[in-house]
């Protein structure tokens, strides 16, 4: 620890920005709270609460109580207005010094990483010294919604001047403006659910059930391994009455697995082949990344676990099913491999963000596809196959879970851990997809 | 212009005077034109028109959807419909199919010229067919003596069930295609309230959209959506900017309200050769509510539009 | 904590004159420290001929206290210092016990009397280690006596050891003060001259880096606060499932957390490497953490049993090789204290906790066993406390705690701070005369007395 904490900053030289040489960000550690399916454990905890114990669990970490972070990003991807500023007003819940700055980052489930990668490009141009990025999401915590027709009444009214305005206004009432609009998952323009959609991609593309079925079994089996030779020691702080994550079912078999009923794509019929045990559930919980500059993390005693190289984002039509929803991440790799000048074999660890089996097994499959790499990706050969023993080796979203800005915190967290345990200049590569037909993608190298 | 509710008064009382009177219906179109001289689309009406579908945003006020141009001039057509000189009743009449070619961008707050005339009876299995045919002119065009400029045309084709003129042949009922879903992009559902509030954008306040009880009055199987709210929902966020595309919509089966809409949208060609095509049925019966096709066509120079909208701009 | 509303009540003018009317006991509310405040409520007689009490003198004097060196009718003592330093034979403890005897009820709430003697396994001498001897159980007896919270407890010296020592300083400063509130009858022995005495009284710890096991709460969170409080940075442990309650805990220290199962066999390399990494070193172990599986012998299980055997004795046995073996390697302190939580359940035992006090008895056979291996200066020590209230004493059921927090001299249970100051002095400099030994903080309870 500095014996200064208002020490501000540690950088030597000239910023990147003012015109010195890029520096690297690293990532010096991760905390989250478990996940929890929702409705469940934390269905009275607030995003902030979450947001707030995710928070205070890396402060307590990296005692970095009363210390000036540079900058905190963060965001919920269901939230109540209320909470327009809700990474400001968690910074202010924790025992960070509060004139820690805070803003807000919203990309669907894409969230953690766009506040992560946001801000380790701060710290590289020498913005920032530190910083710490994530998200939160809980669909317990949910807003209910007035119906449209509601509100406009309910806006008269509180417009309306004279009593006779605002009893004319409150005579618009009608009971069908109590049905309040529920949050979900759905796709705005296609009014079809993530599932929906995954299930037009995972159809398309040929992936089996027992395919998905065994990716879910390998990530159950996986966490709970890492669980149990404490991994997540250091990267998960309980909350509540949860000291796991409660979707995790260390016991689930394939036959458990394989007798599920398809809950995606059923007019697929016969060929449906989600279900709840290969897709993941609505979930609660927040996660949080502290990165840093070399100097910031050396001066106070703090681990570098990883640099975080390059991150890419990238959309697709999805709208009128010219792509799957969930695609984007496979478009996304092939423009960062190619600016990194690696391959798609180049890396010692793969976490592509489990949204659904089918998500990561269709992707897979894309980047092995000749016709989807030359077509779609513009590249004379294909990616190719990964070693599917880097994958997700300590399981993903189907078993943890994913309140969705919080995976990306949770992903990073988990794979700079990884990559400092593999040794310096060991490689991973993160996919997460997003809703909206968007996904991010980034590189992290350990050290 | 006819406000529709009168439209639609004026069509009860012929149907009521046809009853009452055993009266025949004249057995071929008129000849009239309906002009209607300086309409005027509102943003006010272009914002309740957006307000039916808040997924695809906010509308270009300088660019306006081609179902809010129709719903301008369906009136006029209406209005022809409604007389007791039209050969076939308005009540009970099917809407068929639109087809539109949407030459220019249509702006709000621009004097409009709309004409509605009808044309085109044909025989139908069911009965006989008319075309409704509207077209909508901006001011004068930039050359000197150019006049008018044609921006949007539509045919709407309408049954009359039962209506059976002199002189046609009968027309067998073709055998009917077996429905083969796409595969699913979308899929909307529509809460009872669709026909009310697309009623109260519209002005068109057929019974059979308000309420179940009056639509089964009127032989409906229950309260159904209109058909150009669905060509709307069609459309919204996949028409051009700048217009110059044609688009139809075919109708197959009424979307019963509530109800759910599953919808296949494929895409090919590119460019202006890109066709998008629309198949729209229900997913519990498997049968067919319409089929759509959008063709971007080449993009035209739209029409100069007043900077302010305050003083209407009207043509010299 | 569970709150003792019997001792809020008597304290009050009604609930005094009842009690005293049903002959019921009249636990006082106890003095305790707060940094900045006096040492004692009033004047320090000192008793004694021999060069002990001359010692003691120039200590308090040092410390700014109204030292007496004769008693005086009307005098009110905060503390009285019994030297029987140069005592010889059992009849010369006649003369200063008597005295003390006189003075007794001229002492304030909260008084202190700390007698000082020579450590009577020092002697082959029938006669002398049967005086020295003796003044261990005068000061017992002494301590039963005690009212109003009062406590008397002993320094014993050891070879060549006088009260001018730094431990012996330490131990002195320790017993007269607020920070042994519920220590009662007990001996500190101060058999080495090592140790120092702090810059700052009130900071004994400062600069220091130390580890508490079982941080997240009760005992454990009570320590990190109080080692805090004198100074120390504090490195919180505790198993992941308490992390919750360890983030709160270090971060209104301004600490670090460290989430792990000290059973693990890495346990004491990972604190290693946490110390290592965030502070570059490490001063203080605090082996708190420890678990209860209660269960008469009879139907106890090998799951209960080896539970608590590996969490309270085994995995300090392992986090003690791995921290000895890195002694002065540039992290470790080369004079490492490390102080240990045994029980009064290790020391007269408890029914239904055969295993639990296997384990405490065992951390007492370990202190003892391993100080001669601590270089350096080092020292180990543990702490036996009695009843304690805390979430766990607040559990049991009512009449038993009732009946539990009363049966010793103070007739009261302790809290968790009078715990983390005994540890805190132990693994202070002022301690470095005592290395091996286990403090009782039990009020002088009757059991194992």
């Amino acid at each position: 620890m500095t014996e200064n904490p208002q020490q501000q900053t540690s950088s030597t030289g000239t910023a990147a920005i003012a015109g010195g040489p890029l520096r690297q960000a690293v990532v010096i550690g991760g905390n989250r709270t478990p996940f929890a399916r929702s409705h469940g454990a934390y269905a009275s905890a607030s995003n902030k609460d979450l947001l707030t114990a995710a928070l205070n669990g890396l402060v307590a970490r990296f005692g970095l109580q009363g210390e000036r972070i540079g900058e905190v990003a963060a965001g919920a991807v269901i939230k109540h207005s209320r909470d327009f500023n809700l990474t400001r007003e968690s910074v202010l819940g924790t025992v960070l010094d509060h004139s820690t700055p805070a803003h807000e980052v919203q990309i669907a489930c894409a969230t953690g990483m766009e506040a992560i990668g946001g801000l380790a490009n701060k710290i590289r141009l020498g913005q920032l010294d530190s910083a710490i990025g994530g998200g939160v999401d809980s669909i317990s915590d949910a807003p209910l919604v007035f119906n449209d027709a509601a509100r406009s009444v309910l806006m008269e009214l509180n417009r309306a001047r004279t009593v006779q305005d605002r009893i004319k206004a409150v005579l618009r009432f009608r009971p069908g403006h109590l049905a309040p609009e529920a949050p979900g998952t759905e796709e705005p323009r296609t009014g079809l659910s993530m599932g929906e959609h995954q299930a037009r991609t995972t159809h398309r593309w040929g992936i089996t059930r027992q395919a998905q079925d065994e990716l879910a079994l390998a990530s159950h089996h996986h966490m709970a391994a890492a669980y149990d030779r404490g991994f997540f020691d250091d990267l998960v702080t309980p909350f509540g009455t949860l000291t796991r994550d409660n979707n995790l079912r260390a016991d689930s078999t394939l036959e458990k697995l394989a007798s599920l009923k398809p809950a995606f794509g059923r007019d697929l019929g016969e060929e449906a082949t989600m279900t709840a045990g290969n897709s993941t559930p609505l979930t609660d919980g927040a996660s949080a990344v502290l990165l840093g500059s070399e100097d910031w993390a050396a001066a106070r005693g703090l681990p570098v676990l990883a640099d975080f190289v390059d991150f890419e984002t990238a959309a697709v039509d999805f709208v009128d099913g010219q792509e799957g929803l969930l695609m984007a991440p496979a478009y996304a790799v092939a423009r960062l491999l190619q600016r990194q000048g690696l391959t798609l074999q180049d890396f010692d660890y793969y976490e592509i963000h489990e949204a659904f089996a089918g998500t990561v097994l269709a992707t897979l499959k894309a980047w092995e596809d000749e016709e989807f790499c030359r077509e779609r990706l513009g590249l004379d050969a294909p990616l190719g196959p990964i070693d599917r023993a880097r994958l997700n080796v300590n399981g993903s979203s189907l078993a943890a879970g994913h309140p969705f800005a919080a995976t990306g915190g949770r992903i990073t967290a988990t794979l700079a851990k990884m990559l400092h345990k593999k040794g310096p200049g060991s490689l991973g590569l993160v996919s997460v997809c997003a809703a909206g037909g968007q996904g991010i993608v980034a590189i992290l190298r350990g050290r | 212009m006819t406000p529709l509710a009168a439209s639609y008064r004026a069509a009860l009382s012929t149907a009521a005077r046809d009853a009452l009177l055993r009266r025949r219906r004249p057995q071929s179109l008129p000849a009239r034109t309906l002009l209607v001289h300086d309409h005027v689309i509102g943003e006010d009406l272009a914002a309740a028109y957006a307000g039916l579908f808040p997924a695809t945003g906010p509308l270009d006020p300088g660019d306006l959807p081609s179902v809010l141009v129709h719903i301008a001039g369906f009136p006029a057509a209406m209005d022809l419909m409604a007389q007791a000189d039209f050969p076939m009743p308005l009540l009970g009449m099917v809407h068929l199919e639109n087809r539109v070619r949407h030459h220019r961008p249509v702006p709000a707050g621009v004097p409009l010229e709309v004409a509605a005339s009808a044309t085109g009876l044909a025989p139908h299995p069911a009965g006989t067919t008319v075309d409704l045919v509207i077209t909508v002119h901006g001011p004068d065009g930039d050359q000197p003596g150019e006049g008018p400029v044609l921006l949007w045309e539509g045919t709407s084709t309408y049954l009359g069930r039962g209506v059976r003129l002199a002189g046609h042949p009968r027309v067998d009922r073709r055998p009917r295609e077996a429905f083969a879903a796409p595969e699913l992009t979308a899929r909307w559902r529509l809460p009872a309230s669709t026909g009310r509030d697309y009623a109260a954008v519209s002005g068109d306040y057929n019974p059979i959209h308000l309420h179940p009880l009056a639509a089964r009055a009127l032989g409906q199987k229950g309260m159904i959506a209109h058909g150009m709210y669905l060509a709307g929902r069609m459309l919204a966020g996949r028409e051009p900017a700048g217009a110059g595309h044609s688009w139809s919509i075919s109708f197959a089966t009424p979307v019963l309200l509530p109800g759910s809409v599953s919808l296949g949208v494929t895409h090919s060609g590119a460019g202006t050769a890109r066709v998008t095509e629309v198949t729209a049925w229900n997913a519990r019966s498997g049968k067919p509510h319409f089929t759509g096709r959008i063709e971007p066509g080449e993009r035209p120079t739209a029409i100069r539009r007043p900077r302010s909208s305050g003083r209407p701009w009207r043509p010299s | 904590m569970s709150t003792d509303s019997y001792t809020a009540l008597v304290n009050q003018p009604l609930g005094h004159r009842l009690a005293q009317a049903l002959g019921l006991p009249q636990p006082a509310i106890l003095r305790r420290h707060r940094p900045g405040a006096p040492l004692v409520d009033g004047p320090v007689l000192v008793l004694g001929g021999g060069p002990a009490a001359d010692e003691a003198a120039t200590h308090l004097l040092d410390w700014g206290q109204d030292v007496r060196r004769h008693p005086a009718a009307q005098d009110r003592y905060g503390a009285v210092v019994a030297a029987f330093d140069d005592v010889s034979t059992p009849a010369e403890l006649s003369a200063t016990a008597l005295e003390l005897g006189a003075v007794q009820r001229q002492l304030g709430g909260s008084g202190r009397v700390v007698t000082v003697y020579q450590d009577p396994e020092g002697t082959p001498d029938p006669a002398v280690r049967a005086a020295r001897k003796g003044v261990e159980g005068l000061t017992r007896s002494l301590a039963h006596e005690m009212r109003q919270g009062s406590t008397a407890n002993g320094i014993i010296l050891g070879e060549g050891i006088s009260l001018g020592a730094p431990g012996a300083a330490g131990a002195l400063r320790f017993l007269l003060s607020g920070r042994s509130a519920f220590v009662s009858g007990q001996f500190i022995p101060v058999a080495t001259d090592g140790g120092a005495t702090p810059r700052d009284w009130d900071r004994p710890l400062a600069g220091r880096v130390a580890v508490v096991t079982g941080a997240a709460r009760g005992i454990g969170a009570a320590i990190a606060e109080t080692l805090h409080r004198d100074g120390a940075t504090i490195v919180g442990v505790d198993v992941p499932a308490a992390g919750q309650g360890l983030a709160d805990v270090v971060n209104a220290l301004s600490g670090s957390a460290l989430q792990l199962d000290i059973t693990a066999p890495d346990a004491g390399e990972r604190i290693l490497a946490h110390c290592r990494e965030r502070h570059g070193r490490m001063d203080v172990v605090v082996h708190n953490a420890g678990i209860t599986r209660d269960r008469k012998l009879a139907n106890m299980d090998a799951d209960r049993w080896d539970s608590v055997i590996a969490v309270n004795i085994e995995s300090q046995l392992a986090m003690n090789r791995a921290f000895l073996a890195a002694a002065g390697d540039g992290v470790v302190a080369a004079g490492l204290r490390i102080a240990s939580l045994a029980s009064t359940s290790g020391i007269a035992g408890n029914a239904g906790q055969t295993n639990y006090a296997a384990s405490k008895a065992g951390v007492i056979g370990m202190v003892s066993a391993t100080a001669p291996l601590m270089t350096g200066g080092g020292t180990i020590n543990a702490v036996a406390p009695g009843f304690i209230e805390t979430e766990m004493t607040a559990k049991i059921p009512f009449l038993t705690r009732e009946v539990a927090r009363r049966m010793n001299s103070l007739s009261q249970g302790g809290r968790p701070v009078d715990v983390a100051e005994a540890v805190s002095f132990l693994v202070s400099d002022a301690a470095g005369g005592t290395s091996g030994a286990t403090l009782r903080v039990c009020g002088q309870g009757i059991m194992g007395a």
